[in-house]
């Protein structure tokens, strides 16, 4: 068993990276941001949320009437 | 669990033709959507949005998948590690993130697809509001799989608590070399 000076050594030596905070901070920013846009429906993706066009398809001219 | 060094190799390459693949083919359907965006033709629009259902379920998807898939194992198969090292959890979490988005976004698109299909030129203009979304989608998620890319090539130190332990256990005092390049 190491002694425990070395642990607390072992423990103070240990920090996350000043890189790897500011990524995850912009991720989370980012996916809080896509979920509020979402909720909010917006117009980013869903289901055809927000941007639904309001056309009923329409018979081809083209094609022979009855 | 180790990969010996010709399956590394072969893992490793199959990697790279899916990751570089996966942003080839992102790239392919931004242009697509600028083009439509930019262009006033109709049947330009209706063919837009077919191809971009094709490319996105045909090659964005297989090759997202298989990025992934491969990934993992390259992780898992060397001293890496899944959990070890903060670039390899984040190109992890960021890969997972984009491929749930996309498989969202791709049923919207198919949505669209769908309409253009069957609508004659004269119903464009519903069509022509949904590309604003995935000029946004197909942007944010060029610039996340660049992020992937720089940190893979990079590979910036910081181990995380996992690995940190898993690091400094008295068998193993010493940094993985470097087994992805």
């Amino acid at each position: 068993m190491p002694p425990i000076d070395e642990k607390l050594d072992h423990q103070a030596a240990y920090r996350t990276p000043r890189w790897a905070k500011a990524l995850a901070i912009i991720i989370v920013l980012l996916v809080a941001l896509f979920v509020i846009l979402h909720l909010a429906d917006n117009t980013i993706g869903g289901p055809m949320e927000g941007h639904m066009p309001i056309v009923i398809p329409t018979a081809d001219p083209s094609m022979p009437q009855p | 669990m180790t990969l010996t060094p010709a399956l590394r190799k072969l893992v490793l390459t199959a990697h790279i033709a899916c990751s570089v693949g996966w942003i080839g083919a992102v790239l392919a359907f931004l242009v697509l959507v600028i083009a439509a965006i930019t262009n006033s033709d109709n049947q330009t629009l209706r063919a837009a949005w077919i191809a971009l259902e094709l490319i996105g379920w045909f090659a964005i998807v297989p090759l997202a998948l298989g990025s992934l898939f491969t990934g993992v194992i390259i992780a898992l198969g060397t001293k890496w590690g899944l959990f070890q090292h903060y670039w390899v959890l984040i190109s992890l979490v960021l890969t997972i993130l984009s491929i749930l988005i996309l498989i969202g976004n791709l049923q919207t698109v198919s949505t669209f697809a769908g309409l253009a299909a069957s609508m004659n030129n004269a119903n464009s203009e519903g069509l022509r509001g949904g590309l604003q979304s995935e000029f946004l989608h197909s942007g944010v998620g060029l610039l996340t799989l660049l992020v992937i890319q720089t940190l893979n090539i990079y590979k910036p130190r910081g181990l995380t608590p996992y690995g940190w332990r898993k690091q400094h256990r008295p068998s193993v005092l010493s940094q993985p070399e470097d087994f992805t390049t």
